[in-house]
């Protein structure tokens, strides 16, 4: 299933987004501690269901690797087992693959982008090549593309650094993606 | 599709969430200690658990626009004994019960624990105007924040009858409500209760003259 069938997911996130940021600036303190409690026990209790949901898929017989690539093409399912710790690709596939399908989209921009590293705690590195990696404008949207891609598909990086061509340690770019 | 303002809640998560983080105040939300305060709602007419600070705030009179009142903490006995052909007047059919003033309902309050938990009855005014005169320390109550709590022995004897914070009250009501075994409660309701009396006596002080508000 594409991201296009699913529009009502991305209102809802949009939506739920939108007003948790609301609900906390109105909200007093016990008020609020309450709200928290309750998204993290009605997330708990979505994400135990998803669990079983996939434990039965295979206990029922589903093809492993299939069932995996099935729900890991699905961009709502992905989304939420992202959420709940349960996608079925490592981490560093999934960065992989995000850069992989941003590359067409860098189009005219040409150049490169690849993993350069990823570490324990969730910094990845990234190494732009080839012509985009000079100039500052073009170089800022292609960064801000990159790095929308590997934080849907890797919400769990915490930083991106991001290394030009030659890899001078005073160009390095530190930005948090995530609190 | 993104997710990112939920991930703070999902499991997995590296910081304790903060709701389970023990109790906290009502008020405030701050951290409770053991043993904290506790601040009556008015308008709602519950119980509030309050942290030290909240709890000085609503011991001023008028603090909150009178919406909050910190229950006090004294308990008072009175050298005076207490009324029992005035009390028996009021033909309160248990040996255990609290009355406090409410001032929502500009009236006094009688209320017996029970295995159901807290029974409220309103007292006949009259009856209640001649026992105040009787007893300093009915007199002394503050409204919605203190009560007196009266226990009459069943086989007779005097009747016991303490000046005590509210809180204390529905601690009472939560051991009868808990350990209530069969027809008389059994024994650990009344041992419960034993303990229960004999924890505010140690902490009891006679009334001082005049009353004096808590």
């Amino acid at each position: 299933m594409s991201a296009a069938e699913v529009p009502d997911a991305r209102e809802d996130a949009a939506r739920i987004d939108r007003l948790l940021e609301d609900l906390q600036g109105m909200a007093g303190p016990s008020t609020w501690l309450a709200i928290e409690e309750l998204m993290e026990r009605l997330l708990r209790l979505h994400g135990a269901g998803l669990t079983r949901t996939l434990a039965h898929a295979r206990a029922a017989g589903a093809d492993g690797p299939r069932l995996d690539e099935r729900v890991a093409g699905d961009d709502l399912l992905s989304s939420l087992l992202l959420l709940h710790g349960l996608h079925p690709h490592p981490l560093r596939a999934r960065v992989e693959r995000a850069l992989e399908q941003v590359r067409p989209a860098l189009g005219s921009h040409a150049g490169d982008v690849e993993l350069a590293a990823l570490d324990e705690s969730g910094v990845a590195t990234l190494r732009f090549l080839g012509s985009c990696s000079g100039c500052p404008s073009s170089r800022a949207t292609v960064e801000h593309t990159v790095r929308r891609a590997i934080e849907e598909a890797a919400p769990e990086i915490v930083a991106i650094r991001i290394v030009g061509e030659d890899a001078p340690a005073s160009k390095v770019v530190l930005q948090q993606v995530e609190r | 599709m993104n997710l990112r303002s939920l991930r703070r809640y999902a499991v997995g998560r590296a910081h304790r969430p903060a709701w389970a983080a023990g109790e906290r105040c009502e008020l405030c939300a701050a951290q409770l200690d053991a043993g904290h305060r506790h601040v009556v709602d008015l308008d709602l007419r519950t119980i509030c658990c309050s942290c030290r600070p909240c709890a000085l705030l609503f011991e001023q009179p008028g603090a909150g626009a009178g919406h909050y009142r910190t229950v006090p903490t004294r308990v008072c006995t009175s050298p005076e004994p207490f009324d029992r052909e005035r009390w028996e007047a009021l033909s309160i059919p248990v040996g255990l019960c609290f009355a406090f003033f409410s001032s929502a309902a500009a009236r006094w309050v009688i209320t017996y624990p029970s295995p159901a938990g807290p029974t409220e009855s309103e007292l006949p005014l009259e009856a209640m105007d001649e026992l105040l005169a009787s007893s300093d320390l009915l007199r002394a109550l503050e409204p919605d924040v203190e009560a007196l709590l009266v226990r009459s022995p069943r086989g007779g004897g005097p009747i016991e009858a303490m000046l005590v914070p509210i809180d204390a009250c529905y601690d009472l009501v939560g051991i009868v409500r808990q350990g209530w075994r069969g027809f008389d409660g059994g024994d650990e309701v009344r041992a419960g209760m034993d303990s229960f009396f004999e924890a505010l006596h140690r902490r009891s002080r006679p009334l001082p003259e005049g009353g004096g508000a808590a």
